[in-house]
C-alpha cells in the first residue's frame, strides 16, 4: 500500500490503474518551459538593449529595457505554456500521462459520499436553484446521485434575498423529490467571506463526506464530470484537489460572446499547457473543483495575515493559499484539462468585469505577502507570483510605456554629436536600428498572439468548426484580437489603477458579481472612462510633439483609452451581441449544441418569474408557508431580553407604518426571529386606525 | 375584576366567559388556522374548545405572561403540538423549529385541502396524515458532526 493510499485507508488494489493521475518527466517539463521562456527573454532584452544602445543607453533607457525585460518573461511563460497545449491538443495528449487522450470509462459505482457546495451572497435565487436544478438532474441521470448530497451555503444579507432562497430551497426540494438530498443553511454572520462560509460549513456538516465539489453561484456541471472527478479522487488517494477548467457560457452582450468565444477556442490550449508543466501542483481557482474534505479540513484553515487590510487581515482569494497549503501537507493539486460539462458565467460588460477584477486584485495583491512565508512548495509561490502578476504587470506595462515616451523625449532633445570628447579618427555615425526595431515588435506581438492564431487556426481546420460557427470562426478570430487588443489598454489602466488603490491602503466591499445581462449606458461608461481618455489625450498630444513616428507606434494604446467609453457602450450592447449570433459570429459550441444541463438551466430561468424579489418580510407575513419555513430554518434560541424590546419596537413600527417604513437593517433583526403573522401584528390596532398600506394588506 | 386577572387567579373560568373574551377566543382560533390555511368549521370548534379547556384547566402558566392573548397564543401552540406529537410519534414538536417543520409539512400535504377537516381530530385514526406528514416534512441540514479546522500558520517555526 502507499503512503497516501495509507493515509486514506485504501488499498491499492482497489484503484483503478486506468485513471492514475501520474506522468513522466516533471522535472523537465518545467527545465523545457522556464528555460524556453528564460531564453527568449534573454535574446529579446538582448535585442532591445541592441536597439536602445545604438548610440549610447541613458538612465532612462536602462528603466525601459529594465520594465521590458520583466514583462517579456511574463509574456513568455504564458507564449510557451500556450505552444505546449497548442502540440499537445493537436496530437490529442493527454497534458498529464502524455499518452492518446481517452475519455474516463469508470469501473464500478462511486464509494465515496460527495456533497456539491454552493456559497451564495446576495445572489438572485432563480439562477442559483436553477443551476443547482440542472447539476442535479443531470447527475440523476448518471444513476449515481445517492453517491451525492447538494448543500446551498447562504451568506445573503438581503433580507428579500434571504427570504426567496429559502422558498427557492424547498421548491427544489419538492419538485426534484429531494427533500434529504438538498440541504440549505444560512450564517448569521457572515465573517472572513466566501473562505469564513466554508470554513464554516467544514467544521458542522462536511465530515459526513469524502468529497466536496465547490460551485460558483453562477456553476453549473454535468452530472458525468461530478462522477468523474469523484472517481478520480477515489483512485488517486494522494489527491487533494482536482479543478476542471470551466468553460464560459451564457451571456449574450457582445462582451460576454467574445470573451465566450476566446475561452472556448483558446480556454483548453492554455489549461492543457498549464497542466502539462504544473502537474500535481496545479492551481485551484475556487469553484468547479472537486476536494477532499479530510485534508482540506486538516490543512486549509487559513491564517489572518498581520496587518490591516487592503494587504493584511483575512485572506480574500482564498483558492490558491488553499491550494498551496494542500500542496505543503503533501496533497497533489490537479488540473484535468479534459474534463468537459463544466461551465460559469462570466460578467456581462466590460464595466462590471472590472469590478470583479477589483477585487481580484486586492485579493491577489495580499499574495505578494506569502511569496516569502516558509514551507511552501516552489510551484506554490509561483502561482502566488502569477497572481500578483496577473495584476502587477499592468503598472509595469504602463511604466515601460511611459519611460518609453520619456526617453524618446530626451532623445528628442538631444543634438548628436558626430565627434565625442575623446579623440577618434572618424566621425560617428547614428545607427539604423530600425530593422531590429521591427524585430522586436514582431516578436513581441507574436509572443502575444500566436499560440491565439494557432488555437483559431486549429478549431478552423478541425471537425468542430460547423460549432464554432463554420467559416465565420475566422471573422471572430481576427474581430476578437482587434477587440482584445482597444480593450488591453484600458484594462492596462484600470488595473494600474486598482493596484495603486490596494497599494495606498483602500479596500473593496463585498458585492454579489452581475449576472444578468445588463448594458452599460454611455453616460456611465464615460464617467467611468473619463480619467483614461483625458490621460489617452494629453499622451496623445506629447507623443505628436515629440515624434511624429513615435506617436503613430502608440497608436493602437492611444486608441484603446480615448475610445474607451465607446467601446465599453457598444460592446455591452445585448442587441449586438444577439445581432453577432445571428451573424454566426462568436459562436460556441454550447449555443450550436446545447449540452441538456444548460437547456434545463435555460429553461428554468426562463420559467423563473420575470420580477424582483419580493419583499422578504411581506411574504412571511401573508404567506403560512413561507412564514413556517423560515421558522423551521432558522436556529433554536430565544432572544434576550434587550433584544426582545428592540423586536417589539419594530413590530410597532411595521404595525402602524407599514414594511416600507423599515431599514433594512430593522428587517433583518426581526427576520433572524419567527416572523409573527398578519393577524398578531394587527392585533389591537384595527381600533386605532393604523392600517397597514395598501400594498401590504 | 378583569378577565386576566381573574384566570391569572386561577378561578373557574368558564363562569366568567365574558363576551370579549369568547370573541378574544374566536380569533386567535381563526388567526392559528389560518397560518395552517386551515378553513373548516369543524377545526375551527377543536381549536377553540382546546383553547377553552385550557383556561378552565388553568393549564397555562400565566405569570410570565402579559397579556389574554399571549395565554392563548400559547395554548394554541401547545394544543397543535401535543396534537402534531401524537401524529408524528415526535417528541420535538413543542420547539420551535420542530413546530415550524411540522408546520411546513401539514401546509405542504394540505396544499388541496384535503386534511383541513381533521386537523386536530384526535377521535380519528391519522394514520394516513401522518404518512401525508412524513413524506412532507423538510429536512434543511444533516445533523452537525463538529470539528475543528485549525488555523495554519505563516511563522517560520511552526512551519518547520
Amino acid at each position: 500500500m502507499s503512503d497516501s493510499a495509507a493515509k486514506n485507508g485504501v488499498d491499492d488494489d482497489n484503484l483503478d490503474p486506468t485513471v492514475k493521475l501520474r506522468g513522466p518527466g516533471v522535472g523537465s517539463r518545467r527545465i523545457f518551459l522556464f528555460g524556453a521562456s528564460i531564453f527568449a527573454t534573454a535574446y529579446a532584452a538582448w535585442l532591445m538593449a541592441d536597439v536602445l544602445g545604438a548610440d549610447q543607453l541613458t538612465v532612462m533607457e536602462m528603466v525601459v529595457i529594465a520594465f521590458f525585460t520583466i514583462n517579456f518573461a511574463w509574456i513568455s511563460v504564458s507564449f510557451f505554456t500556450g505552444i505546449v497545449g497548442i502540440f499537445l491538443r493537436g496530437f490529442g495528449l493527454d497534458a498529464i500521462t502524455l499518452k492518446r487522450l481517452k475519455p474516463i470509462a469508470r469501473k464500478g459505482s462511486l464509494r465515496s459520499k460527495n456533497v456539491v457546495v454552493i456559497p451564495v451572497y446576495n445572489e438572485d435565487p432563480d439562477r442559483v436553484f436553477a443551476g443547482l436544478r440542472a447539476s442535479y438532474e443531470s447527475l440523476a441521470a448518471t444513476g449515481e446521485i445517492d453517491a451525492f448530497d447538494f448543500f446551498v451555503l447562504s451568506d445573503t444579507r438581503d433580507p428579500d434575498i434571504w427570504i426567496a432562497e429559502e422558498v427557492a430551497w424547498a421548491k427544489a426540494c419538492a419538485d426534484l423529490k429531494a427533500r434529504g438530498k438538498i440541504f440549505f443553511r444560512r450564517r448569521a454572520e457572515n465573517t472572513e467571506r466566501k473562505s469564513g462560509n466554508l470554513k464554516e460549513f467544514c467544521e458542522t456538516y462536511a465530515t459526513h463526506y469524502d468529497h466536496m465539489i465547490v460551485f460558483d453561484a453562477d456553476s453549473v456541471m454535468s452530472g458525468e464530470a461530478m462522477v468523474n472527478m469523484a472517481y478520480l479522487m477515489e483512485n488517486n488517494p494522494d489527491a487533494g484537489i482536482i479543478q476542471s477548467p470551466p468553460q464560459p457560457t451564457g451571456r449574450q452582450t457582445l462582451f460576454a460572446r467574445i470573451l465566450q468565444f476566446i475561452s472556448r477556442v483558446h480556454g483548453p490550449t492554455m489549461s492543457a499547457g498549464l497542466s502539462f508543466w504544473c502537474m500535481g501542483s496545479s492551481n485551484y481557482w475556487g469553484h468547479n473543483a472537486i476536494i477532499r474534505v479530510q485534508a482540506f479540513i486538516d490543512c486549509c484553515g487559513l491564517p489572518v495575515l498581520s496587518g490591516k487590510p487592503p494587504m493584511g487581515g483575512h485572506i480574500l482569494s482564498h483558492d490558491f493559499v488553499e491550494a498551496a497549503f494542500m500542496r505543503k501537507a503533501g496533497w497533489r493539486c490537479w488540473l484535468i484539462p479534459q474534463l468537459e460539462g463544466s461551465w460559469e458565467e462570466l460578467p456581462p460588460n466590460l464595466i462590471d468585469y472590472a469590478i470583479r477584477d477589483r477585487r481580484w486584485c486586492q485579493g491577489n495583491m495580499q499574495h505578494a505577502r506569502l511569496l516569502f512565508a516558509p514551507g511552501f512548495r516552489p510551484l506554490s509561490r509561483l502561482h502566488f507570483f502569477m497572481g500578483v502578476m496577473s495584476f502587477g504587470s499592468s503598472p509595469l506595462w504602463l511604466l515601460l510605456l511611459l519611460s518609453s515616451t520619456i526617453a524618446t523625449l530626451q532623445n528628442t532633445q538631444l543634438t548628436y554629436s558626430f565627434f565625442p570628447s575623446q579623440f577618434t579618427m572618424f566621425p560617428q555615425w547614428p545607427v539604423d536600428r530600425s530593422f531590429e526595431m521591427l524585430v522586436l515588435l514582431v516578436f513581441t506581438i507574436g509572443m502575444l498572439v500566436v499560440p491565439k492564431i494557432i488555437s483559431i487556426l486549429m478549431v478552423f481546420l478541425g471537425r468542430d468548426r460547423k460549432k464554432y460557427g463554420g467559416v465565420m470562426v475566422l471573422a471572430s478570430g481576427v474581430l476578437e484580437t482587434l477587440y482584445s487588443a482597444l480593450q488591453a489598454p484600458i484594462m492596462m489602466m484600470l488595473h494600474a489603477q486598482f493596484v495603486f488603490s490596494v497599494l495606498t491602503g483602500n479596500q473593496v466591499g463585498w458585492d454579489a458579481q452581475e449576472r444578468d445581462d445588463t448594458g452599460v449606458p454611455f453616460k456611465a461608461a464615460l464617467k467611468t472612462h473619463r480619467t483614461i481618455i483625458v490621460i489617452g489625450l494629453i499622451w496623445g498630444a506629447v507623443a505628436l510633439f515629440v515624434d511624429t513616428a513615435f506617436f503613430w507606434w502608440l497608436s493602437p494604446i492611444l486608441a484603446g483609452l480615448v475610445l474607451a467609453p465607446w467601446l465599453t457602450y457598444w460592446s455591452s450592447s445585448l442587441a449586438i451581441g444577439r445581432a453577432a449570433r445571428r451573424m454566426k459570429l462568436f459562436v460556441t459550441p454550447e449555443e450550436t449544441e446545447s449540452p441538456e444541463e444548460l437547456a434545463t438551466l435555460a429553461r428554468l430561468t426562463a420559467e423563473a418569474p420575470d420580477e424582483d424579489v419580493k419583499d422578504g418580510l411581506l411574504r412571511l407575513i401573508e404567506d403560512p408557508f413561507a412564514n413556517a419555513l423560515h421558522s423551521a430554518l432558522l436556529p433554536a434560541r430565544k432572544p434576550d431580553r434587550r433584544t426582545q424590546i428592540e423586536i417589539g419596537i419594530i413590530y410597532e413600527k411595521l404595525s402602524r407604518l407599514g414594511v416600507e417604513s423599515l431599514t433594512k437593517d430593522e428587517k433583518l433583526k426581526i427576520l433572524s426571529w419567527p416572523v409573527k403573522p398578519l393577524d398578531q401584528i394587527m392585533a389591537g390596532k384595527k381600533d386605532e386606525n393604523a392600517k397597514m398600506p395598501a400594498n401590504s394588506s | 375584576m378583569t378577565d386576566l386577572t381573574i384566570a391569572s387567579k386561577g378561578f373557574s373560568y368558564a363562569a366568567f366567559e365574558s363576551a370579549a373574551v369568547t370573541r378574544l377566543i374566536d380569533e386567535t382560533a381563526r388567526a392559528w388556522l389560518r397560518s395552517f390555511s386551515v378553513d373548516n368549521p369543524q377545526a375551527h370548534q377543536r381549536l377553540v374548545n382546546e383553547l377553552r379547556t385550557a383556561l378552565q384547566q388553568d393549564s397555562v402558566a400565566t405569570t410570565e405572561k402579559e397579556s389574554m392573548q399571549d395565554i392563548l397564543d400559547q395554548a394554541a401552540h401547545d394544543a397543535i403540538a401535543s396534537w402534531f406529537a401524537d401524529l408524528s410519534g415526535q417528541n420535538n414538536c413543542f420547539g420551535s423549529s420542530g413546530f415550524a417543520m411540522m408546520r411546513c409539512a401539514f401546509l405542504s400535504a394540505n396544499c388541496d385541502k384535503a386534511w383541513s377537516e381533521r386537523f386536530l381530530d384526535r377521535e380519528h385514526s391519522n394514520k394516513d396524515l401522518a404518512l401525508a406528514l412524513s413524506v412532507q416534512m423538510m429536512c434543511p441540514t444533516p445533523a452537525i458532526k463538529s470539528c475543528v479546522m485549525p488555523r495554519q500558520s505563516l511563522d517560520r517555526r511552526a512551519a518547520s
